[in-house]
């Protein structure tokens, strides 16, 4: 609607009865609303998603579910369809298979490939199996390979897609790797362990509404881990003046209490968890850097300085 | 007798990766194996790690149920550092606890158990759903939908009140060994409140009905797949400065309790048809732990710190 359709209307209707402007401002953005059909721009179209779990704990699509604004039913509305999610489909079994055969051929180069969890490469990938052909195993192995060749964009969710997180902590039996080893391509690394909503639905908002985020130099959408959790922390002026916490539970500053902080990028001090109420620090306790490529052998022991914390294990 | 083999593969919605391999006898299924087809190897993670990192490190074994194995890691060290924890430690962990419960009842019923039951609406997440054995009216059916995506909130307001004394969810921060760094101050104490009201109002307006519902069209479904009472179960909250585990007598692990289940085990009992769901199923635990969070976060009011 332009300047001078407004004002006409203002002046035309301001003595009429009942809610007539307010109607026809509504009207127009009706009109509008429609134009856009998503909402937000008419360039928005759905995402076709292919998410492969891996060796994970499952608590990134947990998090996943935690968004609010939009809420998950939003995220499947107006931002994606997903096309395979061993948490998420209805369909079981050989069903399944044929949901993920459909969506391999039928959205080639046009579909996200989401990944969540590791890949083991030892034995052929036989620590995480992603189904059953018969008694053929589909490996994470080799599915990633697959998939992430035939995909538009790939993306990592979680640390240890990211950069082996938890399931690649020493001694890391099953050799597992990030999903960045097997593709040859660039991978967005949306790290966290679990990711924060907000990371994760906020990168799949940008790749739908303007292509790749730019990434920080690990890779990850810098939008959201470019500046240190210690450069914006709420208790950064009670480490300036070298106050630092006794114990967990404390007001003061964490470092004493093991937090990794200074070393980790991400947003959670203004981010904050579940609908924004909290954080670790916020909760009065360190920081364990779960975002970082080196989580969780760079961050422990946890409770222990970082400048005492060690690498090394004792009795393996 | 001729034998078929099946390879149910995958097994979906549930936390992590799950095949079952069936061995058909006929038309009856003779022998099924689960197995659990992604492996970390936490057992070797943990070895040599410093024994405090088991508090954040266990709750990466699962992201569904993270607190229980972070609150397990937590009373062993209790008890390895003979610690007494405060009367506002214990009810803040239980509230805590209770909450990842309420999480994961709510998402395991809606999310993951009933497109199982219920047609699902005409979108790519649901196709390929299993149609065979379907039985609601059509009105009963979109109510039910109408509930699976009013869950969505549900279970992630019960997350928010583990974050709210956790600080984060899931793998939360604050319940600790020794204790909960978070004090129960008023404003939290009424937020969480307020929550849970929410969070009753779901459960006793659309979860119950709705279990009851199933459980009554899908009677006869108590009855399939009967497996011998190979569990164990510990207890679940504890009480007291030195965190006893709260149990009946069938869930304590004295001598006498082992006799009782070596002689269970042995009977393998098979409950035949008509075994009550209502002594089974999740709403009344969903409803012990409702009625526990209230009657905990009354009494915290105005005792901070
Ligand atoms: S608590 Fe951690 S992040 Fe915050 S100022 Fe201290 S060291 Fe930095």
């Amino acid at each position: 609607m332009l300047q001078g359709d407004f004002e006409r209307l203002c002046t035309e209707l301001k003595h009429s009865p009942g809610n007539q402007l307010s109607r026809a401002i509504f009207d127009v953005l009706e009109l509008k609303r429609a134009e856009n059909s998503q909402g937000l721009g008419a360039h928005k179209e759905k995402l076709p998603v292919i998410w492969i779990e891996t060796n994970d704990s499952g608590d990134n699509n947990i998090s996943f579910m935690n968004t609010t604004y939009p809420y998950l039913d939003g995220v499947f509305q107006d931002m994606i369809d997903l096309l395979y999610s061993n948490t998420f489909m209805a369909a079981q079994g050989l069903d399944a298979l044929e949901a993920l055969q459909n969506a391999a051929k039928g959205y080639a180069g046009e579909f996200v490939l989401v990944v969540e969890g590791a890949i083991p490469v030892r034995d052929n990938g036989l620590y995480s199996i992603i189904a059953y052909a018969g008694h053929e195993p589909l490996t994470a192995l080799k599915v990633v390979s697959l998939l992430g060749a035939l995909a538009k964009y790939v993306v990592a969710v979680g640390t240890c897609a990211s950069f082996g997180g938890p399931s690649a902590a020493k001694p890391n039996v099953a050799s597992n790797v990030p999903v960045s080893d097997i593709v040859r391509r660039d991978v967005i690394k949306v790290s966290g362990c679990p990711v924060n909503p907000d990371w994760f639905v906020g990168t799949l908002a940008h790749l739908q509404l303007f292509g790749v985020p730019r990434l920080d130099e690990v890779g990850r959408p810098a939008m959201f881990y470019e500046f240190t959790v210690h450069r914006h922390c709420q208790r950064r002026s009670y480490f300036d003046r070298n106050e630092f916490a006794e114990k967990l539970g404390d007001i003061e500053c964490m470092f004493s209490q093991g937090c990794v902080g200074p070393k980790t990028g991400s947003d959670c001090p203004y981010r904050l968890w579940v609908n924004h109420v909290s954080w670790p620090v916020k909760a009065n306790t360190p920081c364990i850097g779960c975002t970082n490529p080196d989580f969780p052998d760079g961050s422990s022991p946890f409770f222990v300085p970082m400048p005492q914390k060690s690498q090394r294990r004792t009795n393996l | 007798m001729s034998r078929k083999f099946v390879m149910f593969s995958p097994v979906t919605r549930l936390s992590g990766l799950l095949s079952v391999e069936v061995t058909m006898e006929e038309d009856v299924v003779a022998e099924a194996n689960v197995k659990g087809t992604l492996f970390r190897g936490f057992e070797w993670i943990m070895q040599g790690r410093h024994i405090r990192d088991a508090i954040y490190m266990t709750q990466r074994v699962c992201g569904i149920c993270s607190m229980a194995h972070g609150a397990c890691a937590s009373y062993l060290l209790d008890d390895l550092y003979d610690n007494e924890i405060s009367e506002n430690g214990q009810l803040l962990r239980n509230i805590m606890y209770a909450s990842d419960f309420l999480q994961n009842h709510i998402r395991h019923f809606y999310l993951f158990s009933m497109p199982d039951f219920v047609r699902m609406p005409d979108r790519p997440l649901f196709q390929g759903q299993d149609l065979s054995d379907l039985r609601l009216n059509p009105r009963d059916n979109e109510t039910l939908v109408g509930h699976y995506f009013e869950a969505i909130k549900a279970a992630q307001e019960s997350h928010q009140i583990l974050t709210l004394f956790g600080g984060k969810a899931p793998h939360q921060h604050s319940f600790v060994e020794g204790g909960v760094a978070v004090a129960p101050t008023a404003d939290k104490i009424n937020q969480a409140m307020a929550l849970i009201d929410n969070i009753r109002c779901f459960v006793r307006d659309r979860m119950v009905p709705d279990t009851d519902l199933l459980a009554r069209v899908y009677r006869d479904y108590f009855s399939i797949g009967v497996t011998p009472a190979r569990l164990i179960s510990f207890g679940l909250f504890r009480f007291g400065p030195k965190t006893k585990p709260f149990c009946g007598k069938e869930v304590c692990w004295t001598k006498a309790d082992l006799a009782w289940w070596t002689q269970a085990r042995s009977m393998r009992r098979s409950p035949g048809p008509g075994f009550g769901y209502r002594e089974s199923n999740s709403t009344t635990r969903i409803w012990v732990i409702l009625i526990a969070i209230t009657r905990v976060l009354k009494p915290l009011v105005g005792r901070p710190g």
